[in-house]
């Protein structure tokens, strides 16, 4: 895309993150570019006033818009002492809003809409990258979202899902209450029921808990009814009906795959060490902290060892490392680079597998004593998460093993990009965190 | 002349007065409204930035020593609620860094009432090479959201499609004011 586009669409806010990134970097060297974004800007500024002029020409004017078009238009008439008055009321003419968002377990969002709970939401996109959240319509219909999941509010009475699942609950006041998705929509006719799309096959599920509901299928004209515990699935071809989710069919979320998966944990053998071989009170009992500084004194590098012992790695068909990011509450996150790179190294020193109490920066097992087994990347803006690897190297390093109990070495390798110190400490959970696990090994099972 | 710094309203010599407050901050609020939209996401932020920064230049008029002196005045204090509004704004993601807003906002703040007036004639002009149609759609994103949808609806198309043309015909547009401020000035 042409710088000038990639301006335009940022001030539409309709841009990428890796397009805001690629205009950052145009930016940041040249700075004709800059001057034509600020010139941009000014035409913005000109384009909406041009906008609430032509507005006020019908003789019909929405009375949300009044205040703001006397403000651009009768000026020298108007009292000082009317000043802050006015001043006051010039956010009327905001998109009015058509739900709220009014539960969010532990939800991680991707959207220009507001995402603190109880917050007022308009028209538009939402992400649900992490967690469970609840959008109330003003209609009274109430969606319960699983991520990920991926929507779009249309109005009160109307929503789009792209991606993802939902449950939806419409009282008696929202009946006729619309799920667009791929292939078709879903008109509710009072009930709970649930909607599962995939994005990828741009397929849907519609499964009804209790009440009925009746799912279109435009390209053929085809509409049925489903009631209590009935099944329908949409895609751009077909609209089938079932009494049953086929074994394919069934929800990803669901718990159908967990006996083929194990997980297990450090049972408390973790730790982490510092350049300067500060204890004690420097050490948090709860979070692993990682981190590379320049002034280099403050490194620090995270430990920990799992037993698989327990497991049949010939049956392992695959084997994923994972991390739980949680806030450090220390250092400036805008003092690293944007996207900060993690690596993890399997101990292959037998020396160094086992580390004493209170290790020292040169006892403990360090990445010289292992081999790299991959890394990840984790957004500086992002402070919670789950992060990890799953890599041939890692089921390999497992499997190689001699006895059993396996130690890892995880660094951050991204340095600060300004300033000498006080840049941000990344941290992941240990056992002993209140809220999430520990690193974990997750394998699956043939 | 050499006002104290902080004259009291009873100063005998001629000091700045509530409406001429109200004159200038209306004189030049395109101007300002231009600036802070250089730093700002939206235009929701927008006015919620001229709302606090108004209050605020309101509050230190007095300091002010003279009209001709406003504009960059009240830009200072702008900027400084701006930049502040973007820290509340970043966890939405998606937001140029502070260090490249701040000289957007240098190169912003050098552009004068004059040519902020001469922006707003040469938009005018460059409107007028648009389809009925198309001037719509430039104008719609001011109205409200549910207007694009609405005219996104209309002609069939998606959201998302509709605002891929809506920054192409932008692009256009601004490079037809960027030349007729070009050809003015030689």
């Amino acid at each position: 895309m042409e710088p000038s586009e990639l301006i335009q669409r940022y001030l539409l806010g309709t841009l990428s993150e890796s397009e805001v990134i690629d205009l950052e970097s145009q930016l940041a060297s040249d700075a004709n570019l800059r001057k034509q974004f600020a010139i941009a800007a000014a035409t913005d500024a000109g384009l909406r006033e041009l906008a609430i002029q032509n507005s006020m020409e019908p003789p019909v004017v929405a009375a949300s818009t009044t205040n703001r078009n006397i403000w651009l238009m009768g000026w020298s008439a108007m009292a000082a002492s009317l000043l802050l008055a006015i001043v006051f009321t010039m956010g009327a003419n905001e998109p009015k809003p058509i739900a709220t968002l009014s539960t969010s377990e532990n939800a991680a969002w991707e959207s220009v809409l507001p995402t603190t709970v109880g917050s007022k939401l308009v028209a538009g996109e939402m992400k649900l990258m992490t967690g469970i959240a609840t959008v109330q319509f003003g209609s009274g219909a109430r969606m319960t979202f699983e991520a990920p999941a991926q929507f779009e509010l249309v109005d009160a009475m109307r929503v789009r899902m792209v991606d993802g699942a939902a449950v939806i609950d419409v009282p008696q006041s929202a009946h006729g209450f619309v799920v667009e998705t791929p292939g078709g929509y879903a008109v509710d006719h009072g009930t709970q029921f649930a909607v599962s799309v995939n994005e990828s096959t741009q397929t849907s599920d519609f499964e009804v808990l209790q009440g009925e509901i009746s799912v279109h299928h435009p390209a053929s004209g085809k509409e049925v009814r489903l009631f209590d515990e009935e099944f329908a699935s949409l895609s751009d071809d077909v609209l089938s009906t079932h009494l049953e989710l086929s074994s394919e069919q069934e929800y990803e979320q669901s718990n159908a795959a967990a006996p083929r998966l194990i997980r297990v944990g450090t049972d408390g053998r973790t730790d982490y060490v510092i350049r300067n071989n500060r204890r004690g009170k420097w050490i948090h009992s709860e979070m692993l902290m990682v981190k590379r500084a320049d002034s280099r004194k403050w490194d620090m590098r995270a430990l920990f060892s799992m037993d698989i012992n327990g497991v049949d790695l010939d049956s392992v068909s695959t084997a994923r490392l994972r991390l739980n990011q949680v806030p450090s509450g220390k250092g400036f996150a805008s003092r690293l680079p944007k996207l900060n790179t993690f690596a993890i190294y399997g101990v292959t020193n037998p020396s160094k597998e086992v580390w004493e109490v209170d290790p020292t920066w040169e006892d403990a097992p360090d990445i010289t004593d292992g081999i790299l087994l991959g890394k990840f990347d984790v957004p500086r803006s992002q402070q919670t998460g789950t992060f990890g690897i799953q890599s041939v190297a890692l089921l390999e390093f497992l499997r190689s093993d001699a006895d059993g109990r396996v130690t890892f070495v995880l660094i951050r390798e991204s340095g600060l990009i300004e300033g000498t110190d006080r840049g941000l400490v990344h941290a992941f959970a240990n056992d002993a965190h209140p809220e999430v696990s520990g690193p974990l090994l997750e394998f699956t099972l043939d | 002349m050499s006002p104290p710094k902080a004259p009291s309203p009873n100063e005998p010599q001629r000091t700045l007065n509530e409406s001429d407050f109200m004159r200038l901050f209306v004189k030049h609020e395109t101007a300002l409204r231009a600036f802070a939209r250089s730093i700002l996401p939206n235009w929701n932020s927008v006015d919620d930035a001229i709302q606090e920064a108004s209050v605020m230049m309101w509050q230190k008029f007095s300091q002010l020593d003279g009209e001709d002196g406003f504009l960059p005045w009240a830009k200072v204090i702008l900027r400084f609620k701006c930049l502040n509004a973007v820290t509340g704004l970043r966890r939405d993601g998606r937001l140029l860094s502070d260090e490249v807003l701040k000289q957007i906002a240098d190169e912003a703040e050098a552009i004068e009432a004059e040519r902020v007036a001469e922006i707003r004639s040469a938009l005018q002009d460059c409107m007028n090479q648009f389809t009925q149609p198309h001037q719509e759609l430039l104008m719609a994103p001011y109205q409200a959201d549910v207007q694009i949808t609405k005219l996104a609806d209309g002609c069939g198309k998606s959201v998302n499609a509709f605002y891929k043309l809506l920054g192409r015909l932008r692009t256009k547009l601004t490079a037809c004011v960027q030349q007729r401020l070009q050809m003015e000035a030689y």
